[in-house]
């Protein structure tokens, strides 16, 4: 599903280049769970967000789907993205002028899709998720792992192929946390490949990959 | 007490101010340093207080020098001028005049008691002044005061040369100010130019007796007054006291403790006695007030000699100089909070390391004072421009006269008002930052929706000024061009028109001269035609009272004559609705009357009034009416067309009047050949034509002068709020930056971003164009009223302006619209 080649990243700072990613590669199948573990400052989030399209290497070339993505006009490659990837924050980002219900309703109208579909899909994930009596409520009106789901529940409003989590429980207790992580176990269970960025070992745990990162290499590479 | 101890106890108070000293210098450099860093903010807030600052000193400079005028004349409160009122007996309107009858002069010399000082103002004209010395002659218009030496006691001129005392003592003698005294003196010394001899009109001698430098401060007597003769005892003697000219003033100082009412009520029972029975016979009265210098500056109606101000005007600049600082208040208030989530880093440290409230706040104002002050000198360059641009509007003068002072203190207490209304809100919100937030990099939370609601409405006040001003430069120019290009009823275009000069019109030899003018100019040039005979529309018109009898009534009319030749209706291509055009006579003859003057007799039709006479008041001669003309415009658009009548007769016209060949590119050549048929006939004047459109554009001067003030005021209103309106989007664009990230990331395009972020802007502006679309309509219908013939005011001119704001806020908001928009969801969606 994901392949990197020799993926550099850096900053010039004061002439000198300031390495953030160093020569990785990698490759990522459908259907993995996958946790990137590492101490601050080793690259994790600049790794996970050049997977989502967010951010570009200074070098290097990244197969997506089996599509060169550098390669693809920026349209293309937004499409691309838009319609195969869901995105989950650890300050959860949502917008908080916007009830729960709109939340997880605006990637929907991002997409075009029609009152009717929007209302089904964005129905079906109240449901699942358990949050229909909240869907009026604004983000602050909700607890910290209420919040995360509401975030998990918008991204995969889209229904992506993968889902990329950026600390999705640092900013949670232990128990929400743990919560979350089951959520995760059981959309993977389903189909959904995982990627996510944690300092915990425990949360890591919950993957069946987990790739370490130092200064911006990869360091190990294991699988459970 | 021991030396040591107070040695001591010095030191400390020392080291505290020393501390303090760098304290403050510390507080000024960071402030110069933030205001670098934010350069482009700082210099749009120089720029919109800079605006203000401007505005309002030149306002306050028109105000002071008008209200100053005639104050540093010696007990002004005690100086009076004398001024006429009268009333019919069936009316309630009372009128005003200036000028008094002449024997008034020495009634109050003689008669009355109470009055310290008598000065009548009695003008005489010349039209030429002959140096005898050098027999150099000045050919212009002379105006000269005759009057008393109490002229001079009344005000205080200083005598560069002769003396008070000798100097009007006899008729023959003249007193200059410095300036006319240059003008024939060029070179020469005050002191000698004592005992010259000048001649006026060729004829009359008299002796320079003494130089007066003119008054140096703003007064209503040295802009007209600049040459004094005795008054003659002719008219110290006069005796009719039918006659009023404005030509004769009189003004009173009264004695100490007596009041104005004291010599006026003498007066007033001399002129009962003497003038009692006309009053009776005639049905109406007359008599006399004292008007008090103070106010003589702001009374229009007696202002005959010298310019007078109108308060209205004053209050109106005063109004606008408040509001564009209060504009420019509100904007500088508006991008110092946009800035301040930028600040709070800065704030929330300085706090969590002890400073106090009070420190805070003054850093905040004393960061407003540097920018004002800054704006202060900007706006230095910015009066310099205006007062170029602006020349037409500034009374001669006002920026000459010093009054520093005042002006210095003006300027101090308007830094401070500024410093204060601009400075104390931002101060305030900058205490109530959370310093736990901001220290856990919170700044999002910072400033609470009702903070933005605040600079919203703001905004809109802002964009209400803005579009109140828009909507109305658009309907005044809306009806300036409705007044230059409607039918006027006859043609003004590729007309030229000349006077010859009273001169040599009054020159018996050159009686009707014009008449060959006219043959000679139709004969040798390529002029289509050429008529003799007043302007169909002009400043100076000529008007009569008509009769028309038919059977038992009477109709009585005032009807505006113009004395015309046949060719007059063709030159102006005027139509004749019915009948003929008249033949031309020696005298009255035959009468061509307008379509109003019809209306006014009470005829039912054109047709009708064919072969009708109207009589003259006296009922000694009557006149048939032979045709009819449409309607044509007389006075400006400001006054219904009235009854008017062309004169056709054979002489005495002064104006010639030529419509130029159809084809444009003829028209230099054309005029180089009339000139040269001109100078043949008067070759002592010069062939002074104006161009008969530009001469009606001219008869609207103050309305185009209303026009560039709005048009100006627009702009810089528009300037304003549109600098408000950036530091609002910027501030928005800030505090929105997280939601864009993750609308971005959540796949939305940077084209429906800009739009999300411009949408609450048209918003805003949307309300303001709801406020303000009465209040111009209420404003323009007012201006409107001023005019007989108007436009209807168009409910598209509220759309059209509506949509300039919009396109204009959309188009400041855009820049920082589209930062946003582009700006990658990654730096604002980091999470450290």
């Amino acid at each position: 599903m994901i392949q990197l080649k020799n993926i550099f990243k850096w900053y010039n700072v004061g002439g000198a280049r300031n390495f953030v990613l160093k020569d990785i590669s990698l490759q990522i199948e459908a259907g993995e769970f996958v946790s990137i573990m590492g101490p601050s400052g080793s690259g994790k989030s600049t790794l996970l967000h050049i997977m989502g399209g967010l951010d570009d290497p200074e070098e290097g070339r990244y197969f997506f789907l089996e599509e060169d993505v550098y390669a693809l006009k920026s349209k293309k490659r937004n499409q691309l993205f838009q319609a195969n990837m869901g995105f989950v924050f650890q300050s959860y980002h949502l917008i908080d002028e916007l009830t729960v219900y709109e939340n997880i309703e605006t990637p929907l109208l991002y997409k075009g899709m029609s009152g009717s579909e929007r209302k089904a899909i964005v129905g079906d994930l109240l449901d699942r998720f358990g949050i229909v009596g909240k869907k009026d409520l604004f983000p602050n009106q909700l607890s910290g792992g209420q919040q995360q789901i509401v975030g998990i529940a918008r991204a995969l409003s889209v229904s992506p192929k993968l889902l990329l989590a950026d600390e999705p429980t640092g900013n949670l207790n232990s128990k929400q946390g743990e919560e979350i992580m089951e959520l995760f176990r059981q959309l993977n269970g389903e189909g959904t490949t995982i990627i996510q960025v944690t300092h915990s070992e425990k949360n890591a745990g919950y993957g069946k990959r987990i790739i370490h990162l130092l200064d911006g290499q990869l360091q190990k590479d294991e699988k459970s | 007490m021991n030396f040591e101890f107070v040695y001591t106890l010095y030191l400390y108070s020392l080291s505290k101010r020393l501390n303090k000293n760098y304290m403050f210098k510390n507080q000024l450099k960071i402030t110069f340093r933030h205001l670098w860093r934010q350069r482009i903010f700082t210099a749009l807030n120089i720029l919109g207080l800079a605006i203000g600052i401007s505005a309002c000193w030149i306002i306050y400079r028109i105000v002071d020098f008008e209200y100053q005028h005639d104050r540093l004349i010696p007990e002004q409160e005690r100086v009076f001028q004398l001024i006429s009122k009268d009333k019919n007996d069936d009316s309630e309107e009372i009128g005003g005049f200036a000028g008094v009858p002449k024997p008034v002069a020495q009634v109050l010399l003689n008669d009355v008691s109470g009055a310290e000082l008598v000065v009548p103002m009695f003008y005489k004209r010349y039209g030429s002044v002959q140096i005898a010395e050098t027999a150099a002659t000045i050919e212009k218009n002379i105006q000269q005061v005759t009057t008393l030496p109490d002229y001079f006691d009344m005000l205080p001129y200083h005598w560069l040369a002769g003396s008070r005392t000798t100097a009007l003592e006899r008729p023959d003698q003249v007193v200059l100010t410095d300036i006319r005294a240059r003008e024939y003196f060029p070179e020469m010394d005050y002191a000698d130019m004592i005992g010259k001899t000048l001649i006026y009109d060729d004829s009359l001698q008299r002796q320079v007796s003494g130089i007066v430098a003119s008054l140096d401060f703003p007064n209503s007597f040295s802009t007209h007054n600049f040459e004094f003769t005795r008054i003659r005892d002719r008219d110290l003697h006069d005796d009719n006291w039918g006659g009023m000219n404005s030509n004769d003033l009189i003004f009173i100082k009264s004695a100490k403790n007596t009041k104005p009412e004291q010599i006026t009520a003498q007066l007033n029972m001399i002129n009962e006695k003497f003038n009692g029975e006309q009053f009776k016979q005639y049905k109406y009265k007359s008599w006399f007030e004292l008007l008090p210098l103070k106010e003589k500056h702001f009374e229009s109606n007696y202002g005959v000699q010298t310019r007078t101000a109108s308060k209205n005007v004053l209050y109106g600049l005063m109004l606008i100089g408040g509001f564009l600082l209060i504009l420019a208040c509100i904007n500088y208030i508006n991008m110092s909070t946009a800035l301040l989530p930028q600040r709070a880093r800065e704030i929330g440290i300085r706090k969590s390391m002890g400073t106090s409230t009070l420190a805070l706040i003054r850093q905040f104002m004393l960061e407003t004072l540097l920018v004002a002050v800054l704006a202060c000198g900007f706006s230095i360059l910015l009066t310099s421009m205006a007062k170029r641009i602006f020349t037409d509007f500034l009374p001669a003068g006002t920026f000459d006269y010093g009054h520093w002072n005042q002006a210095g203190l003006f300027i101090l207490t308007l830094l401070l008002v500024i410093a204060l209304l601009s400075g104390l809100y931002p101060a305030y919100l900058s205490t109530r930052v959370r310093t736990v937030n901001i220290l856990k990099g919170q700044t999002s939370d910072l400033l609470g929706n009702s903070r933005i609601n605040l600079r919203k409405g703001l905004i809109v006040f802002q964009f209400m000024f803005a579009q109140v001003f828009i909507v109305c430069a658009i309907i005044i120019g809306q009806q300036l061009d409705f007044t230059l290009s409607k039918d006027l009823g006859f043609n003004k275009e590729a007309v030229v028109s000349v006077d010859v000069p009273d001169k040599i019109h009054s020159k018996s030899e050159n009686k009707d001269k014009i008449l060959v003018l006219k043959t000679e100019m139709l004969r040798n040039t390529d002029a289509a035609e050429v008529a003799l005979g007043n302007r169909p529309m002009d400043n100076s018109m000529w008007g009569n009272i008509f009769k028309y009898i038919k059977d038992t009534t009477e109709v009585q009319k005032q009807i505006n004559m113009k004395f015309v030749d046949p060719d007059f209706i063709n030159v102006y291509q005027m139509r004749l609705i019915a009948g003929r055009n008249a033949r031309p006579a020696d005298t009255i003859n035959e009468l061509v009357v307008n379509e109003a003057a019809i209306e006014a007799f009470g005829f039912p039709s054109a047709e009708a009034a064919l072969g009708q006479s109207l009589t003259s008041a006296n009922g000694s001669k009557s006149y048939p009416i032979v045709g009819v003309v449409q309607d044509f415009h007389q006075y400006g658009f400001q006054r219904a067309i009235p009854p008017g009548v062309l004169i056709t007769r054979e002489k005495g016209f002064q104006t010639i009047n030529i419509k130029l060949p159809e084809d444009r590119k003829k028209w230099s050549s054309t005029l180089v050949t009339l000139e040269k048929e001109w100078n043949k006939i008067y070759p002592e004047a010069t062939f002074d034509y104006k161009f008969y459109d530009e001469v009606i554009g001219t008869m609207y001067h103050s309305e185009q002068q209303s026009q560039t003030l709005v048009r100006a005021a627009t702009a810089i209103v528009i300037l304003i709020s549109c600098l408000g309106l950036f530091g609002l989007a910027t501030l928005t664009a800030y505090q929105r930056t997280k939601e864009i990230g993750i609308r971005k990331v959540l796949g939305a395009t940077v084209t429906g971003l800009v739009g999300l972020l411009s949408k609450d802007f048209v918003k805003l502006v949307l309300i303001a164009t709801i406020i303000a679309s009465p209040i111009a309509w209420w404003a323009m219908s007012k201006w409107l009223e001023d005019f007989a013939y108007r436009i209807d005011i168009q409910w598209w001119t509220f759309a059209a302006g509506g949509l300039a704001a919009i396109l204009i806020a959309l188009f400041t908001v855009s820049w920082q619209a589209i930062r946003a928009a582009m700006a990658n969801p990654v730096d604002s969606l980091r999470d450290e």
